[in-house]
């Protein structure tokens, strides 16, 4: 039993509509935000749903908190009741009211708190003034308060991993803080028992709370670690436009324009630039995001 | 029971039960009650056709769209493992609701019809009560299968026309006989064994159909 990782997943493999998943192995850590960071297409929501239990057609193997496999997912109430996933797109039948989201909660999931529940839905202001209607539509909702009624749902029960697919697309940025905020709070719970999986194509939002990232790119996993260990990995160089020709061969990506080039390269290599005259900083996330994809993209193949 | 029952309570949403149960059985029957002694079985016909395009329109706002291929209407309900059994016992229970329902009014129709006609119970009472319990029936599960895969309602509501059409049709072709309260040929007697036998099939059909959709949506289309 290997708890050092929330999920495993071994030979994961799934082959659909001209698109082909193929993981040999995903660890997600266990007590961290993990980011799940690609472009459209890449297999994000598809890999999203296999861990979810959503989609049961794929070959391979997933565990979940060290012990039980995929098999015990669809028949032990104890893993899906310890994973809280929100979706994207149309979670919920769009006729329900608010009143049936929080019934059927109690429903379908143990440990479900409906007071915690009308009291999330209060604190995200999904409402206005602070209000819980019951009786309102989950389609009279626009988008942005659809998916804070679902982080309402997941947060009132008790969970031990969120699984939140694109969380942040729809929110506006003061809600994205304040989803950051959340995702904190929830990993400082049960001293590191818990953990965060989420998806994005847009890193810059979520930044500031990601402690592993996972980078997919036409359903295979292309780069991972640890953000910190990344940001030494990869490097920020900016130099002159005399040395752009020069630096090029030793550059992971490269930006240039009337003035200089800018661009990612790998620690490895910035021992090449010697002599160069170049300034080097750490990325971001935001950065790195863009250079890994712009290296694995299909418009980049394109383009060569 | 009582697992289905909360099934069902959660699935379906208490105005809608208040509304389908009570409302309109209870409008129907007052309807009919003021129109029996003007236009006897016409009334009889148009008020129950019209509570059968509702009690299907309103199955629009319960189960509408479970069934498509790619409707990720059910993510939520798939994210749990009791999901697939709660929304299996919701089903079976909205269709034993729909056959008690249907049974609760035909009775109640057919006791306004004795009543204000001072009619005594003869076989073609009690056959044309079976037929107003089984026709209804059997003709709404079977569209269910069809209506449950539409997400529009403008076109949802295309499907109960063509039921209802096809009951008041089948009701009106025998009205004139419970009017005049002639008796009930053996080829009637028949007939209605056909339509139990097509309401019972037509049940294990429509539910294991929607079941099938459910557990076709744990995989995508390929």
């Amino acid at each position: 039993m290997n708890d050092q990782y929330v999920i495993e997943g071994r030979n994961l493999h799934k082959k659909f509509k001209g698109f082909s998943l193929n993981i040999p192995l995903l660890q997600i850590p266990k007590g961290f935000a993990t980011a799940l960071i690609g472009e459209n297409g890449a297999g994000k929501t598809t890999l999203m749903n296999m861990i979810a239990g959503i989609r049961l057609d794929y070959d391979g193997e997933l565990t979940y908190f060290g012990q039980y496999s995929d098999d015990d997912r669809e028949k032990n109430p104890i893993v899906k009741n310890s994973i809280g996933y929100t979706g994207t797109g149309d979670y919920y039948l769009p006729q329900w009211t608010v009143r049936q989201v929080e019934k059927l909660s109690g429903l379908l999931f143990d440990g479900f708190d409906a007071e915690s529940f009308r009291q999330w839905c209060r604190d995200l202001t999904i409402f206005p003034e602070g209000r819980y209607e019951k009786n309102k539509k989950v389609n009279a909702l626009s988008d942005g308060n659809r998916t804070k009624l679902m982080l309402a749902g997941v947060l009132a029960r008790n969970t031990k991993m969120l699984l939140l697919d694109e969380p942040a697309s729809s929110l506006d940025p003061l809600m994205r803080d304040r989803l950051c905020e959340m995702i904190r709070d929830y990993l400082n719970e049960d001293e590191g028992e818990k953990s965060v999986f989420f998806s994005t194509h847009n890193i810059s939002d979520m930044e500031n709370v990601t402690d592993y990232a996972i980078f997919m790119e036409h359903g295979i996993i292309v780069e991972q670690g640890f953000v910190e260990e990344l940001k030494e990995k990869y490097i920020l160089i900016k130099g002159e436009k005399a040395d752009e020709t020069a630096a090029a061969p030793y550059m992971y990506t490269m930006n240039s324009s009337h003035y200089g080039f800018e661009g990612i390269c790998l620690s490895e290599n910035l021992d090449k630039l010697a002599g160069l005259d170049i300034t080097t900083e750490v990325p971001t996330l935001f950065q790195l995001s863009v250079a890994i994809m712009k290296v694995n993209s299909h418009m980049n193949r394109k383009q060569r | 029971m009582r697992m289905q029952l909360k099934s069902y309570r959660a699935f379906v949403a208490q105005p809608y039960r208040a509304i389908e149960i009570w409302g309109l059985s209870a409008i129907l029957l007052a309807a009919y009650w003021l129109l029996a002694p003007r236009f006897g079985t016409t009334a009889l016909i148009i008020c129950y056709s019209v509570y059968i395009q509702l009690d299907m329109t309103w199955d629009f706002w319960i189960f509408g769209g479970i069934c498509p291929r790619n409707s990720a209407k059910m993510e939520f309900v798939k994210s749990s493992c009791y999901g697939y059994t709660g929304l299996k016992m919701a089903i079976l229970t909205d269709q034993m609701r729909r056959f008690v329902m249907f049974a609760i009014l035909s009775v109640g129709l057919m006791a306004i019809t004795v009543i204000r006609e001072d009619r005594t119970i003869g076989s073609v009472e009690l056959w044309y009560t079976a037929l107003l319990i089984l026709a209804p029936y059997a003709v709404n599960t079977l569209l269910l299968n069809i209506s449950r895969h539409i997400e529009f309602f403008q076109l949802y509501i295309l499907v109960p026309c063509a039921g209802c059409g096809f009951v008041a049709g089948l009701l009106a072709a025998f009205g004139e006989q419970l009017s005049d309260g002639t008796l009930v040929t053996v080829k009637q007697m028949v007939f209605l064994v056909i339509l139990l036998l097509l309401g019972i099939i037509g049940t294990a059909v429509t539910i294991w159909h929607m079941l099938f959709c459910i557990k076709r949506s744990y995989r995508d289309a390929v």
